[in-house]
């Protein structure tokens, strides 16, 4: 048996120890994260048993929402994710469709499905964007408005449909995602309860290999998809939301309202300046910015996590476009801490 | 110290699991139970009995919970309500309404209990959770007297309008689904010296064109400073 020098020896029982000391370390911020998750997780599902949906549903008083989609080079899945959309059981809303100058056939595949034609909208030049070229509306849903603008980015594209917004509660939304129902009828009704202090708000949604032809109305969330990586990261976004987001919302310290199903009030969003084009991930920076004013200024507010299941979006179909994308979301995430890395450790911004 | 943090928070989830999962399979054996069509079908008579076979045995959490649950129909929720009112009486159920610590979802469950007694002098209990700080409960107080549906719980909602922890915009949902026409009730908010709830009142009453003729309508736009000072939460509500 070989002996090993004493800087090997010194150097593995480092390197067990370190292993040892971060998986605990991960274990333990886990476990933790679960058991304040629970409190929480059941006093929002009591609220949901007890809310009076129909009641909303049927309600001449809802709180309108501007759903706005940010789409570029999503011939695809737009129409589905449109059609979705557009069958919310919300008794009023607008859906403002802004194609952030889309190469292939996004904007066909929308006029052939929703007979647009040009017209005109009412906007605020609130936030400056890219200028819009042509602003359509269908023939068939009169909620629908589709912008068809310069390339600018996804925030530039966010803020473009910000403009065009003609009711107080935003809904930003991915255009890969199928979305379930009552999605919009379930976040407004308890973001609705308390709209002075809940400024922002998300909500579960799940991975599906097809998510055009999945039901995104199964409440148990989407099945199996017999494949690795799409169960696996379906996986991976129930824990993060099920045991990290529904923690930070008992803690008042959620991190991120997701870009895939995210409500904002729009007063806040134009407080803050819109979202910013200068941040790869537009949704964790914007989430930032809301906690450091509010927290700066000493306001009330709430930004919170739901736990329904709201939705259904593509994933990676690749290991490499996974670990692409992974890498993407912890660069994006340490940018923005590092921006805001003046709230650390500072008693003002709390559990933040 | 850190291995002792790291069992007891197992512990807590695990345990915290296995109890949810026992109440989850307990109500979901009732609620199947309930809603089984051979108990569904059977005339109302008939059916209460069923139902009470069926609750009997059951803890007053589990029983609550079904009343308190809009997943279900309101003919079931009903029957639940009146099985509380026989077996655990009206006095523990204003009890548990009027609790003001802890067990917050056991009073919520009550106040909607006590959405469907009519005649049991329920009114000044809805009428001061309705004002109550938390809006889960002062919610399930407007529900409540929304399913009470009769003069007296209108007036309690329509004062509401001038302000409570529940939002005027779900307040007016259920004044404007009302089972009886209130119109008299809102003519003298137009007067109200705060803009929003005029608002409120001349929207609600566009369902009554009896009043809104004779209303004094003028006094909605031309009161107080209104113009010249909106008020943010008005515009809050109504855009």
């Amino acid at each position: 048996m070989i002996e090993p020098t004493p800087a090997l020896a010194m150097f593995l029982r480092v390197a067990l120890i370190t292993t040892f000391a971060y998986a605990g370390t991960l274990a333990l911020y886990v476990v933790s994260m679960l058991a304040v998750a629970i409190p929480e997780s059941r006093f929002r599902r009591r609220q949901d048993d007890v809310e009076d949906y129909e009641a909303v549903r049927g309600s001449r008083y809802t709180i309108p929402v501007s759903v706005i989609v940010a789409a570029f080079n999503e011939e695809g899945m737009i129409v589905p994710a449109i059609g979705s959309l557009l069958g919310q059981a919300y008794p009023e809303m607008e859906l403002i469709v802004v194609d952030d100058g889309s190469t292939d056939g996004t904007l066909a595949a929308i006029d052939a499905a929703y007979d647009l034609e040009p017209g005109e909208a009412f906007s605020r030049e609130n936030i400056a964007t890219k200028p819009v070229r042509t602003v359509y509306r269908s023939r068939t849903d009169p909620r629908l408005t589709v912008l068809v603008k310069a390339n600018g980015g996804k925030a530039d594209s966010l803020n473009c449909g910000v403009n065009f917004a003609r009711y107080r509660y935003l809904c930003t939304v991915d255009a890969d995602t199928i979305f379930a129902s009552d999605a919009l009828l379930k976040a407004m009704t308890l973001v609705g309860k308390d709209p002075e202090r809940i400024v922002a708000a998300s909500s579960l949604f799940g991975i599906s290999l097809t998510p055009e032809f999945a039901d995104a109305d199964a409440r148990e969330g989407p099945r199996l998809n017999n494949h690795l990586l799409a169960d696996f990261q379906h996986l991976d976004l129930m824990r993060s939301f099920v045991v990290y987001r529904t923690a930070w919302t008992g803690l008042s310290c959620m991190l991120c309202v997701s870009g895939a199903f995210g409500l904002w009030r729009r007063d806040v969003i134009l407080e803050a300046g819109g979202f910013s084009p200068a941040f790869s991930c537009e949704d964790i920076e914007m989430t930032f910015r809301i906690h450091e004013r509010f927290r700066r200024e000493g306001r009330p507010y709430r930004i919170i996590s739901l736990p329904n299941m709201v939705a259904q979006t593509e994933g990676p179909r690749s290991a490499r476009s996974l670990i692409s994308q992974r890498a993407r979301w912890q660069r994006v995430t340490l940018e923005t801490i590092w921006h805001y890395r003046s709230m650390l450790g500072r008693a003002r911004y709390g559990s933040v | 110290m850190t291995l002792g943090v790291w069992l007891a928070a197992s512990l807590f989830v695990v345990v915290s699991r296995l109890l949810y999962d026992h109440r989850r399979r307990q109500l979901n054996d009732i609620a199947r139970k309930l809603t089984d069509p051979s108990v569904e079908n059977l005339p109302p008579l008939d059916r209460s009995p069923a139902i009470r076979r069926i609750l009997s045995r059951r803890t007053r959490r589990e029983v609550y919970r079904l009343v308190a649950s809009e997943q279900f129909p309101v003919w079931l929720t009903e029957a639940c309500a009146i099985y509380c009112l026989e077996y655990f009486g009206v006095e523990e159920i204003r009890r548990d309404a009027s609790a003001r610590h802890g067990r917050k979802w056991r009073r919520v469950a009550a106040l909607m209990a006590l959405g469907h007694f009519r005649g049991l002098e329920v009114h000044p209990l809805l009428d001061a959770a309705i004002r109550d700080e938390d809006p889960d409960v002062a919610t399930a107080a407007a529900q409540a007297l929304f399913r009470v549906g009769d003069r007296a719980a209108a007036v309690i909602l329509v004062s509401t309008l001038r302000g409570a922890s529940v939002p005027a915009s779900r307040i007016a949902t259920y004044l404007d689904q009302f089972p009886i026409p209130i119109g008299d009730l809102l003519v003298p908010l137009l007067r109200d010296p705060q803009p929003r709830t005029r608002y409120w009142a001349a929207s609600l009453l566009g369902r009554y064109t009896e009043h809104m003729r004779t209303a004094p309508i003028r006094t909605i736009g031309l009161h107080a400073s209104v113009e010249r000072n909106p008020d943010r939460s008005f515009v809050g509500q109504t855009s």
